[in-house]
Formats: structure tokens, sequence, C-alpha cells
């Protein structure tokens, strides 16, 4: 069987209400949100209202796909989501989707935990899943609330995140953006530093564990938080992402300059600047798209691709790269076809900054 | 490289004029030395020298020489 996969559409949901670094500013006077704007390029985070969980923004990315007859619900028969945000501990939360979003009930469903890399894993097992003939139409699903771990007083993290979903279609009609090929790699060495320490059965949540304390840095966070040592991560990703992006290139026999577009994780502007300077890539192949919503974690590939919609030409190339919490890493490369791409809706007033390069690079 | 290139690249992560940093100041002690400062430092050491920084060495470090000293261990640094 020579069955090939491909992307026939993207939709992305960003909840409604967003925190302005001029808010984040107002709560926290000593946070120096200018410095701190210049370095991630982050403006703005979309935030979930109470109550909204990760399953809720990917629901919302899958409706849309549905309501404009870009999927047909009958027709899927594999659901994979992607959150470390999960609605309970048990059932899985793919479960719940299937049953929100009516699909057949003959359709497999699955959560996976995976953060920054998990679109690149949604694609390389959908793609698996479509080329073994196990599945013909796969939706992925990504989904993440980070700011439900988030410390308030913890700037190390609160600048960086945003909370979004998105909803994906994998089959194996031809037309679509076909998925030529995918690598992924782990650290789990990495595991310490990008961590919410309790919660799960390693450290239960009880009081002592919920004990605030404040870092050198200031910032405040108890073991139920989010942590991320920023230093540990990004010298991770210099060291890793540079050797995946050229393992995928020799697997897939294409070079550097016949890839078009390279769609980076959006980790924030400053890493993403140097990571692209560091591979010698044009700054207008490597679109820097989080000014308005932030890292947004298994997102921010899918909500990079929906900004893309008059860059992107069937034939050309385009490279996916994720990397972070785990340590875990993933890239799949793209020819890219006729997809339908849709942007949140609550992203009109959100500038398309694709083309946006840091300011003060020194490239 | 020259150990004042690297005051330099310090210099220039901080924003401020070389002539204000030395060897002997404490980095605590120096301001605005922010964690911020360090993922500069990591990223101007990494594009013009190849040398790679971790968060370990560099909770270690207490003067400015001694930074100075480990990447020397990494690679050639003159006086």
């Amino acid at each position: 069987m020579t069955s090939e996969a491909y992307i026939h559409a993207i939709a992305v949901h960003l909840p409604k209400s967003s925190v302005t670094n001029e808010q984040l500013h107002l709560e926290n006077p000593d946070w120096e949100m200018d410095r701190i704007a210049q370095k991630t390029g982050i403006e703005a985070r979309h935030i979930a209202s109470p109550g909204e969980t990760a399953s809720d923004l990917a629901w919302a990315a899958a409706e849309r796909l549905f309501e404009d007859n870009s999927a047909d619900r009958s027709e899927i028969d594999y659901v994979l989501f992607c959150t470390q945000s999960p609605d309970y501990f048990l059932p899985a939360t793919a479960c719940i989707l299937q049953h929100r979003l009516r699909l057949p009930v003959t359709c497999g469903a699955i959560d996976f935990n995976q953060g920054c890399s998990g679109y690149v894993y949604g694609l390389q097992l959908a793609s698996a899943l479509v080329r073994s003939g196990t599945a013909r139409k796969v939706l992925l699903l990504t989904g993440e609330t980070y700011s439900r771990y988030i410390h308030p007083r913890d700037r190390s993290v609160r600048v960086l995140f945003g909370d979004a979903g998105s909803a994906t279609l994998i089959s194996n009609m031809p037309g679509g953006a076909r998925i030529i090929d995918s690598v992924v790699g782990t650290d789990g060495g990495g595991w310490q530093n990008l961590i919410v320490p309790a919660g799960g059965a390693r450290m239960p949540k009880d009081a002592d564990a919920q004990v605030e304390s404040e870092d050198e840095n200031g910032s405040i966070r108890s073991q139920a938080n989010l942590y991320m040592q920023g230093q540990e991560l990004f010298a991770f990703t210099l060291k890793r992402v540079p050797p995946m992006v050229k393992q995928l290139l020799a697997k897939t026999g294409i070079s550097d300059t016949d890839v078009d577009m390279f769609v980076f994780h959006q980790a924030n502007a400053f890493m993403n600047e140097h990571l692209r300077a560091k591979m010698g890539i044009d700054a207008a192949k490597t679109p820097l798209y989080l000014r308005e919503i932030g890292n947004t974690v298994s997102n921010t590939i899918p909500l990079t691709l929906c900004s893309l919609e008059s860059k992107l030409e069937s034939g050309k190339k385009v490279m996916l790269a994720g990397f972070g919490v785990g340590y875990s890493w993933g890239a799949s490369l793209l020819e890219w076809g006729a997809v339908k791409l849709m942007p949140s809706q609550s992203m009109d007033q959100v500038p398309n900054d694709a083309a946006q390069v840091l300011e003060g690079s020194s490239e | 490289m020259k150990a004042q290139n690297l005051i330099d690249l310090f210099a220039e992560a901080l924003e401020v004029p070389p002539d204000t940093l030395n060897r002997d100041m404490k980095i605590e002690e120096v301001e605005d030395w922010t964690s911020l400062t360090w993922l500069t430092i990591m990223a101007l050491l990494d594009e013009q020298y190849q040398v790679e920084l971790d968060a370990k060495s560099i909770r270690g470090f207490q003067k400015i020489g001694d930074i100075i000293d480990y990447i020397g261990t990494k690679t050639t640094v003159e006086g």
C-alpha cells in the first residue's frame, strides 16, 4: 500500500479575553514590561475564562471545520487530542470530545500528553494511521490552558504563555498538504526544567505542595504551579533544534534552500530569532506570530499556519518544527496543497505580523 | 579571543559602556543583570564563539571573572 496522508483543513480558536502588557504592569509594577516585550516579542496573550477548558477551545475549533463543511463529522474515524490540561484524570478527554462533537461511535479516540512538540507528534501519528490504512479521516485536536497552572506573580511564565485550541483534518484523499515525512526526538533528562510538579501521582497536591515561595528573581510559585528554567530551555533548544532540522532534510533528501517556509514553534521572539540566525535561514522564511497571542504551546504551529494564507502556495515545501517540555522535539516536512485555513474569529483585530522581525536583531 | 572581548560582550548584553565592567565585580551587584541578561549572553556567546553556557554553570558564577575563567576552559581566552 502506497497511500499518502494530506492535511485538508486547519481551524484555530482563541479564548475571548486577552491580558495585555499594560495590565500585567499595573498588577506588577516591578515588572519591566517594555524590556520584556522587546525580548519576547509578546504584547498580549489570550486567556481562557473561568470554567473554560482546553477541550472547550479545541471543540470550538473543530466545530468551525464542521460548520464550514471542511470536514464531515460522520466520516471521522480517529480523533487525537493533544493536551497537558485534560478535563479529568480519567476518562480521556478525547472520549468526551467524540461525544460532544457527535463523531461516530466507530471512531478511535485518545489523548496524548505533549506540549510544544505536540502538533508535529499529532501529524506524525495521524499520517501513520492514514498511511497504514488503519484510519481514513483523522481529526487532530490541540488544546492548552497553561494559564491554569501559572501563578499570577510568576513573571518567568506569565509574560510568555497564552491559551488556544486547534483542529486539523488529515486524510488519504489527495489535494491537501502532503505530509512528506517527520522526525521526533526525546531527552527526558530535562523533565524537571518545564514542569507542574504537584497534582499527579508522584507528588500529591497537598497542603505542603501548595506553599508558595519566592525565587531569586522575585517570582512566586508553589509546587502546584508551572515552573520553567528558561536558561536550560534555551540551551536545550540551541543544542537540539538545528540537528533535528538537518536530520529531516537528510531523511527526505531535500536541501535547506528548497524549503520555502520554516514554521517553528513560537516560543518567544528572542529564542526564535536566535535559532533562525544560528541556522542561517532568511528572516522572510521564518514567520513570527505571537505578538498578540504569546506562546500557546501545541497550538503555535497551527495558529501560525492559519496566519500565512497568502504566503503558502501549492507545491511549496513547508517545514514545521516543535520543541520544548519533556524535553521533546519533532519536525515535519509538508508539500503544500489546497488547505482550508480558518484563523480564529477573535483574531479579527490581531495584526498579521507574519513578516515581523525582532527589533534590534543583529542579523 | 581576549578577555576584553568577553567584557565587551557582557556590556553589549547589559547595554552599558564596557569600561563600567571589570573582572572583579560581583554579578549580583551589577545593576540590571537579570535572567534576561543571561539569555542574551548565552545567545551572543553561541553566535560569536560557539560556546554553550548552561544554567548549572551560571548558578555557580560569583564574579564577572568567573564567567571568563569558565569560558577559558571551553576555548582559548588570552589575558
